[in-house]
């Protein structure tokens, strides 16, 4: 009994399909702040280039290329 | 909230590691107020006094500035390494979610090797192999015209790296249902992974911009960089591990039924 339900915690191998639309989501997030030069921005901000700007310290740290 | 904590819930698992991520991204960022920004500032300087050398048309408008400088080393960088932080902690959690054994053979101590394997998986992919083909440059390092040239060799980077190590997955599991124990498995799946990742550092084209700034200054950058990053990924691994770890010894424990004597080992949960 113990090892049927020991077992049962962990073979549930196969991922539900909204842990890619998540992936998707983290993706995005990560574009937003390491790569959006003005197409994401011009919608969200005033500045095409508010969120370039916003994020430029932290984009250099990531190790991303940058102007 | 510790309560719902499940290490085999696809759901409790991102969830715990996003929160795990902006933990890491935001302790990260402290370290690099005190590491990265003098470095950034001196290049800012020099960019600046580089632009005011070059001869201005009379009456130019000066740039304008977008976010104040202050915005940008303070709360913009806070922000990236958090957000930064909590879409790794996804991606994280999603590799750790795919380290499950398939077999259903497992120890509770195993939810804290797979946090282990997939921080480095990670860290692997996204901070150690950019740092080794393509560093980071702090700014007044750049041509802005091949900009999308460096991102496109940044990507494929990065993309090829998870790759290799999502083979280098599979081909261990692969070779733990034929059979193979211990040490063969894991020189072999060493060897999937430093083979194919050197390949892909030597293919891919190097970047080509010449780089004017005082050497000094640029590793300077460089270093402070990769030790945030890697702070962050140590903290995300290790708070998510220990937690899960526990989590999984809780859990299992109570499923089980273990004896009393066991659980005397652990200290109840306070809250």
């Amino acid at each position: 009994m113990s090892q049927i339900t020991a077992a049962a915690r962990n073979t549930a191998v196969n991922l539900p399909t909204w842990v890619w639309l998540a992936m998707m989501l983290a993706v995005g997030l990560l574009y937003a702040v390491t790569f959006d030069g003005g197409l994401l921005s011009s919608r969200v901000a005033t500045s095409s280039m508010f969120l370039h700007e916003f994020f430029h310290d932290g984009r250099h740290l990531f190790g991303v290329p940058c102007h | 909230m510790w309560k719902r904590f499940d290490p085999s819930r696809p759901l409790a698992v991102i969830v715990g590691a996003v929160v795990a991520g902006m933990l890491a991204g935001f302790v990260a960022s402290v370290l690099l107020s005190f590491t990265a920004e003098p470095v950034i500032d001196q290049a800012i300087a020099l960019e600046e006094a580089r632009h005011a050398a070059e001869p201005h048309a009379p009456g130019a408008p000066e740039e304008p500035e977008v976010v104040a400088r202050g915005d940008q080393k303070g709360v913009g960088r806070f922000a990236a390494y958090s957000f930064g932080g909590g879409a790794y902690g996804v991606l994280f959690g999603i590799t750790f979610l795919a380290l499950r054994r398939r077999d259903g053979k497992t120890s509770p101590a195993d939810a804290f090797r797979r946090s282990l394997l997939a921080g480095a998986f990670m860290a692997g992919a996204f901070t150690v192999m950019p740092f080794l083909k393509y560093p980071p440059n702090p700014p007044a390092v750049g041509d802005p015209a091949t900009i999308s040239e460096r991102q496109w060799k940044y990507l494929a980077l990065i993309f090829l790296s998870v790759v290799v190590f999502a083979l280098a997955a599979r081909l261990s599991s692969h070779l733990r249902d034929r059979g193979w124990t211990g040490d063969e498995r894991l020189i072999a799946v060493a060897l999937a992974i430093a083979v194919p990742l050197g390949i892909v550092l030597a293919a891919l084209p190097p970047y080509h911009d010449p780089i004017e700034a005082p050497a000094n200054l640029v590793w300077r950058f460089r270093i402070a960089s990769l030790g945030g990053n890697l702070l962050l990924w140590s903290v995300l691994t290790m708070t998510f591990g220990a937690v899960a770890v526990r989590r999984e010894r809780e859990l299992s424990g109570a499923v089980a039924g273990m004896p009393a004597g066991e659980a005397v080992l652990r200290p109840a949960t306070t809250t």
